[in-house]
């Protein structure tokens, strides 16, 4: 009579391994007891995913593919492991991306609470709705004030120093500052007003080489609070993924951030990352395509190095 | 498979008799029978049949054609497990196991297609966020991390709900086969 509290044992079961006189013991048993028949369940769902997760021995794996493939229902199961193992990946990119504000976890996930979606969304436009009644009474305010001061206004700094290699070359990542948004400076009560986010976007090409003369350096101003880095995806390169991930790491291999890269514009790719990520230093950035069944593979690298003023 | 109750119908009365020799109380016996046939759908998938239902369905004939000719049987659970693997045996003279070769299998994942994964996932996540809060947040919580963290992570959510490990792994399951489920009928409801 075999062991049937040896977990090795019904292990051996559900890949075939088993004498026939075992086999029959087990079936028996599987029949007259529903707790032994779902602890086999259990034990089944666990290889599964140990399977698709590839963390089963090259031996293990090639008996179970053996067995277990060969029911046309199995792979039914083995989809629906990887669908679950697909979402749980997502779901982690997505915890990963907003880890850094953890202020955002405090919400519910919207998906599964309508109505605390609603509820938040409410209150939401109704914030919108009173930050905006409050931006136009204070620039009536600083309008008054300015016309009582009558002086002119100094010129704001510049959120982002252009490079002059980046722009002109294309070879070259591009800086593309955005529109200027710089709290008044007239009087100095605002200097104290947070500053208002601040985005500089650069293009990056794909490839490692760091040539003297090609030097890929991007100029982040001390007012920039967030960068982002759109991936142009070279010609020829696949781009029947699922999704992309981004792996930002130093030179030296020091991982930074990773996360989900979104579409932005034809074959193009983009990230957006807060600035204080960044310091001075050489970067390399790897794009992962991520195939429907949730393997990965890497679709391009970038190197760049920050020089922060 | 050629099945041998061919010429033998399952009928109501048959089916009666059967269920009456599972259990007098009807309901449990109807629940009885239930459990008796997923089970026999198991063993005959765990043994890699093409056809389970097939087979499944030719075993509990052939026990109610046993029952209604008067037969007494003594120990039902055992009796069906004999005939199963009687009538398996027979499938595997009848027809050469189907199996998959490694080269189909390796092809696997790449004719997983794209749209087919993007509407399964859809399917997933809508059946998700039809589970009740707790059961969303266990399956979630039990299959986060990966092996090494997993183990642990499994202790404290059974210490967290305060059961043991096995019964939240049977919880687990539980769970999962619902979502699997109503996975599938979503699947087949949007294929139609």
């Amino acid at each position: 009579m075999p062991d049937f509290d040896k977990e090795q044992l019904l292990k051996k079961f559900l890949v075939g391994q088993l004498s026939e006189d075992e086999q029959a013991a087990v079936e028996d048993r599987i029949i007259s007891d529903d707790d032994f028949f779902e602890r086999l369940l259990v034990i089944e769902d666990e290889m599964i995913d140990a399977y698709t997760g590839g963390e089963l021995s090259a031996g293990e794996r090639k008996l179970f593919e053996a067995h277990f493939h060969s029911a046309p229902h199995n792979l039914e199961r083995l989809e629906f492991a990887n669908t679950l193992r697909q979402f749980l990946v997502e779901r982690q990119s997505e915890s990963n991306r907003v880890g850094a504000q953890s202020w955002w976890r405090m919400f519910p996930d919207f998906r599964f609470n309508r109505p605390v979606a609603w509820a938040t969304a409410m209150v939401l436009v109704a914030v919108a709705f009173g930050a905006i009644w409050i931006f136009i009474s204070r620039t009536r305010i600083d309008e008054g004030n300015q016309r009582v001061l009558n002086q002119p206004s100094p010129p704001g700094p510049a959120q982002v120093v252009p490079q002059k290699d980046n722009v002109t070359e294309p070879d070259k990542a591009l800086v593309t500052p955005t529109p200027p948004s710089v709290p008044s400076p007239s009087l100095q009560k605002n200097s104290t007003e947070p500053a208002r986010p601040v985005t500089a976007t650069f293009i990056l090409t794909p490839g490692l080489s760091r040539d003297a003369g090609s030097a890929r350096d991007l100029i982040i101003s001390p007012a920039t609070t967030q960068i982002q880095l759109r991936l142009p995806l070279e010609q020829g390169t696949s781009a029947d993924f699922k999704n992309y991930r981004v792996l930002l790491s130093l030179a030296d291999g020091e991982p930074v951030w990773s996360g989900v890269a979104k579409p932005a514009g034809d074959r193009t790719l983009g990230v957006n990352l807060p600035a204080r990520l960044f310091q001075r230093g050489d970067y390399v950035l790897e794009l992962k395509g991520v195939a429907a069944a949730g393997n990965s593979e890497s679709v391009a690298e970038y190197s760049f190095r920050i020089l922060q003023k | 498979m050629e099945p041998q109750s061919k010429t033998w119908v399952l009928t109501k009365a048959s089916l009666d008799r059967l269920l009456a020799t599972l259990h007098p109380d009807r309901d449990l016996a109807g629940r009885e029978y239930e459990k008796i046939r997923s089970k026999l759908l198991k063993l005959f998938q765990w043994r890699g049949c093409v056809s389970p239902e097939d087979l499944t369905d030719e075993t509990l004939n052939r026990v109610a054609k046993k029952v209604e000719s008067g037969e007494v049987i003594r120990d039902i659970q055992a009796y069906v497990g004999g005939v199963a693997r009687l009538v398996w045996l027979e499938s595997v003279k009848a027809e050469r196991r189907k199996s998959l070769t490694l080269d189909q299998l390796s092809q696997f994942g790449t004719t997983y297609e794209t749209d087919s994964a993007k509407h399964r996932l859809a399917c997933f996540e809508s059946c998700l966020a039809g589970l009740p809060a707790s059961s969303r947040e266990l399956i979630i919580d039990y299959h986060r991390k990966e092996k090494r963290a997993r183990i642990e992570l499994r202790k404290q959510l059974a210490k967290k709900l305060g059961i043991q490990l096995n019964a939240l792994r049977i919880r687990a399951h539980r769970i999962r086969l619902e979502l699997e489920d109503c996975v599938a009928k979503c699947m087949r409801k949007s294929s139609d």
